[in-house]
């Protein structure tokens, strides 16, 4: 299985920050750049939220305000996995911060408010994680 | 690579399979869509602005100053705060505003107007930068009340100026 980063268009690597935020991809497909893609259409309030979590997220090495990060409370996760929040709308982008290789906010899946279980997509998130840590070569 | 790559959980792979292969088209629509908030003011003031609730939340963890407290020392009502970290339409992000705050919290504020090939960094380090910069940067540091983090804001015009310039300070 080939497995990949790639960056997301709109959000750089500036310089000073703390993180590079990628899109995790396996086989060339990745659920979280599809999601954002859909967004891009079909939900633009939402999808420039998440941008804009992102985009804070990746500056210091934690984000402080849960309007655009939040972990979560699972004690499964560990206390590694986050979710990147439309502030005041329905976007979530599931992610993990890795430092295999350099510092990174790898964004796997995603989950809809009101549609679906949020736990689920953390449980997603997860099995993400352990694959990616466990197979992805530097 | 490892020699034996583990198998995906059947729930991970069911997702992959319902989700379309990375193509040209969706890269190209997702550039475009990022191109066109690169061009959004109010995208842009709104990433700024999120940004330096951030920056503030930053103080309020490093000084360990919470919300009354904050609120106390702005003479203003907690709930102004709320609404201000929360970034409320109702709150003015006057650049008074920004000062105030920042102020509040015994930090200062600085705005650039850059390039846009151009990044801003700025430097932080325990020990103080003490070498005079005549590289035409303009180095400015500050002493916060601690005394122990200095400030340098460096504006470069490329990556390589600021691999260089950031060696440099690191071994001055």
């Amino acid at each position: 299985m080939k497995i990949e980063l790639h960056e997301i268009p709109g959000v750089p690597d500036l310089v000073g920050n703390f993180w590079k935020v990628r899109v995790l991809a396996i086989d060339e497909k990745s659920p979280a750049q599809e999601i954002l893609k859909e967004w891009s259409k079909k939900q633009k309030n939402d999808y420039k939220k998440i941008l804009k979590a992102l985009r804070i997220a990746a500056t210091d090495k934690d984000c402080l305000n849960p309007n655009h990060v939040k972990r979560s409370t699972n004690p499964k996760h560990g206390g590694k996995i986050f979710e990147a929040r439309a502030h005041r709308g329905h976007a979530r982008l599931m992610f993990f911060y890795s430092l295999k290789n350099k510092s990174l906010i790898v964004c796997t899946n995603h989950y809809w408010k009101g549609k679906g279980f949020q736990d689920h997509a953390f449980d997603a998130c997860a099995k993400f994680q352990q694959f990616f840590e466990n197979n992805y070569a530097l | 690579m490892k020699n034996k790559q583990e198998s995906l959980p059947a729930d991970i792979a069911e997702l992959l399979a319902a989700t379309p292969k990375i193509s040209e088209k969706s890269l190209s629509q997702l550039k475009a869509a990022a191109e066109e908030l690169e061009n959004d003011p109010a995208f842009q003031a709104d990433c700024i602005k999120g940004l330096f609730v951030e920056n503030i939340l930053h103080a309020m963890e490093d000084g360990g100053v919470n919300k009354n407290q904050l609120a106390k020392r702005l003479k203003k009502t907690r709930q102004y705060i709320n609404n201000l970290l929360n970034e409320d339409k109702r709150v003015n992000f006057s650049i008074e505003t920004l000062v105030k705050l920042t102020m509040a919290l015994d930090r200062r504020i600085e705005l650039h107007v850059l390039g846009k090939s151009e990044a801003a960094h700025v430097l932080r380090c325990k020990a103080p930068i003490h070498k005079t910069d005549t590289s035409g940067f303009g180095e400015q540091t500050t002493t916060n009340p601690r005394d122990v983090v200095h400030f340098a804001p460096l504006v470069f015009s490329s990556n390589h100026q600021i691999d260089n310039e950031y060696e440099n300070r690191l071994s001055a």
